[in-house]
């Protein structure tokens, strides 16, 4: 009875999918929801890809992600993967029905999944990851994911016993995972640009989980990332067994090294937090046994995906546009941290609402205290936009932040801003969230009307 | 005026810390004093003014529990002399009488209540609110994976208009006793209250308190206020 009900689950989750293109909808959840309607243990029944590699994490999941399933697809290797769809049980479903054929038959070579945190302990019992990466783990939305040691104890208790792990020894938090499973860990070596107090405003990891002692830190990177050591006892962070030893931002490449083996990687962003990612996805594609020679050859094409950060001209300015996770204090930060300190004149656009709160609710914006938006207090931004409607909450929180008032523009109606804003600038950063992806493409295109607009106006050429 | 903010490195979830800050802009003679959770709280050995307390994971409330109930009678003593506390998100239930885990485990309280906590993990409990505290109105949000039930109406702190009280249904919010004052509202609690924090600090003896970036703040306020007050959704 069960596995009928398994393979008419199959059967309506690929109907459902070839009916959803067919109308030109999107097919990344609703089949999998079919699937999991009539089959409950649709996971756990579907047959396993020969292999089956996860990643997740607070921050960097999808990125690496796509990295890894990129570089399994260059290989030549038949990868499925959810990297346009839903990160939790119904999304996963999806994926699991294109990993199969009609009849029940792993039609792939790999299996390559994002998984949400908090909805791993209804994915991974099931499907068993061979190998998971979890990325970092830090606080997220408050309403969703609560604080990380809750995200902690979901993840603890449900990564199956025989999964290897490739964690991330330079975070505190997730490296502390799942202790008896077979693990490797990835890390950066110290930077010179670390520090040993915190300059962020928060690090979830500041005290020694065995005495309560305040950890020092032989290198901080930020918040909670770093390398620390109880003074008081014997507890300490992990060594890494892969180990980023040089970033070279000239020659964009990165050094990694495993063992008494040196490898010359491309960079493929230059944000530290990518590097994670990339340092990530290097690990694991050693762990699974990857010519790393072809490695290398395959991340000189990735890029990171255009919905997250995209460079672009009008005029003379040079339009960054780059998410800023809201209700994500770290994933917000981490971008702040990167615009702040970029160099030369610059104007921040900050739109960062959540779009679907302010259509029938309110958003909490206590998160925006978590966020270091100090970084962007500095005498190279000239101005910052605020657009939305929190532009009020977010206007005394620069102010907190000791950003001179006169810097600071306020305007509920994002289009309204771009009228109004400075337009003799050369470099323009427009932050955006999730939900607000969409809006901030179409202000975008405002912004580079207006750029050329003024250009043209002034004698230079369309760019 | 001394301040003291107790074990801020764990009790400083969901923008708590800010409360805090802003206090520091608006009380600039002020000394703030930051306990860590491996030293024993300056009220023990000197008198303070206040005592503040922010949210934390549920791990992290049962340690600061336990520092404290070894020093129950001189938290009791310091409530009676009338020094402020203020205490957001889950902090104020460690002043109940227990706290109620899932499993049925009874966690000892400070007693200084009579009311009790009730954990709802993995529930979490999701909801803007507003509420009147005597003349003023106080807005806010809480997330939470616990209830408080059994606070005698002398005991509550604001009157509910829209949002969850101190259990999902509670006319009220929250716990007072003279100048403790307990919430389940988190985060920024102060900067979205400026009427509330002149209140606090009058209590704290100043007469004409000094907002921090009043014009913004009031603004700021006066927009989330209108905003509470139309047909909006208050929690899922």
């Amino acid at each position: 009875m069960g596995k009928l009900r398994y393979f008419i689950a199959l059967w309506a989750s690929k109907g459902a999918y070839i009916l959803l293109r067919i109308l030109k909808r999107n097919a990344t959840m609703y089949p999998g929801f079919v699937a999991l309607k009539i089959c409950p243990d649709y996971l756990a029944r579907t047959k396993k890809s020969p292999n089956v590699l996860c990643v997740t994490g607070t921050n960097g999941k999808t990125t690496t992600t796509n990295m890894v399933a990129d570089i399994l697809s260059q290989s030549g290797m038949r990868v499925v993967s959810n990297r346009y769809g839903s990160n939790i049980n119904t999304g996963v479903a999806t994926a699991l029905t294109h990993s199969v054929n009609v009849f029940g038959k792993p039609r792939i070579d790999a299996l390559v999944l994002e998984v949400d945190e908090r909805f791993s302990r209804l994915i991974v019992p099931f499907i068993k990851p061979d190998y998971f990466i979890v990325t970092n783990l830090f606080r997220d939305s408050i309403k969703r994911n609560a604080h990380p040691e809750y995200i902690f104890s979901i993840l603890d208790t449900y990564i199956p016993k025989q999964t290897k792990l490739v964690l991330n020894a330079d975070c505190l938090q997730s490296s502390q995972l799942c202790k008896d499973n077979e693990r490797v860990y990835f890390g950066i070596d110290k930077l010179d640009t670390d520090v040993t107090e915190c300059v962020n405003l928060i690090n979830d990891f500041s005290i020694c989980p065995v005495c309560n002692e305040k950890l020092k830190f032989n290198y901080l990177r930020y918040h909670h990332i770093g390398n620390a050591y109880c003074p008081k006892c014997d507890f300490k962070s992990f060594d890494a067994d892969y180990r980023l030893t040089n970033i070279d931002y000239d020659a964009k490449t990165i050094t990694v090294k495993h063992g008494e083996t040196e490898d010359v990687y491309p960079m493929v962003n230059r944000a530290l937090y990518n590097i994670y990612n990339e340092l990530a996805a290097i690990s694991l594609m050693s762990e699974f046994g990857a010519d790393l020679d072809k490695v290398k050859e395959y991340m000189a094409k990735i890029s990171v995906t255009q919905t997250r950060y995209n460079e672009t001209k009008a005029g003379k300015t040079e339009i960054i546009r780059t998410m800023a996770k809201g209700q994500n204090s770290v994933s917000c930060s981490r971008t702040l941290d990167f615009v702040g300190h970029e160099t030369g004149a610059r104007t921040v656009f900050i739109m960062i609402d959540d779009l679907f709160e302010r259509r029938d609710s309110s958003e909490f914006v206590g998160w925006i205290y978590d966020a270091d938006f100090e970084f962007l207090n500095t005498d190279d931004i000239k101005q910052i936009v605020l657009a939305g409607p929190r532009c009020f909450d977010y206007k005394l929180r620069l102010l907190i932040a000791g950003v001179p008032e006169e810097r600071i523009l306020c305007e509920e109606d994002e289009f309204k801003a771009v009228d109004i804003m400075d337009k003799d600038i050369d470099k323009l950063y427009l932050l955006h969230d999730t939900s607000t992806y969409d809006l901030a493409c179409k202000v975008e295109e405002k912004i580079k009307d207006v750029f050329r607009k003024e250009y043209s106006l002034k004698g230079g050429e369309q760019a | 005026m001394k301040i003291e903010v107790l074990y801020p490195e764990i009790c400083c979830l969901f923008g708590d810390k800010a409360n805090m800050r802003y206090l520091e802009m608006c009380l600039p003679e002020a000394e703030f004093i930051r306990t860590p959770v491996s030293e024993m709280p300056r009220f023990l050995s000197e008198d303070v003014d206040m005592v503040y307390i922010g949210s934390c994971s549920e791990s992290n409330q049962e340690k600061i529990l336990s520092r404290l109930i070894e020093n129950k009678s001189r938290v009791e003593e310091l409530v009676e002399k009338g020094v402020v506390f203020l205490l957001t998100g889950n902090a104020f239930e460690i002043f109940g009488k227990c706290i109620k885990t899932p499993d049925g485990k009874e966690i000892e309280g400070l007693g200084l209540f009579s009311f009790y906590a009730q954990r709802t993990i993995p529930k979490r409990n999701n909801s803007l609110f507003l509420g009147k505290f005597e003349n003023i109105e106080i807005v806010g949000y809480t997330s939470r994976f616990s209830h408080s039930y059994d606070i005698s109406e002398s005991d509550a702190f604001i009157s509910v208009a829209k949002g969850y009280g101190s259990y999902t249904d509670s006319k009220t919010e929250g716990v007072r006793k003279n100048n403790l004052f307990g919430t389940y509202l988190l985060g920024p609690f102060l900067i979205q209250n400026p009427l509330f924090t002149e209140y606090l600090i009058k209590l704290l003896g100043v007469e004409n308190p000094s907002l921090a970036f009043k014009d913004e703040i009031m603004k700021a306020y006066e927009v989330r206020l209108a905003e509470f007050k139309r047909d909006i959704t208050f929690a899922e």
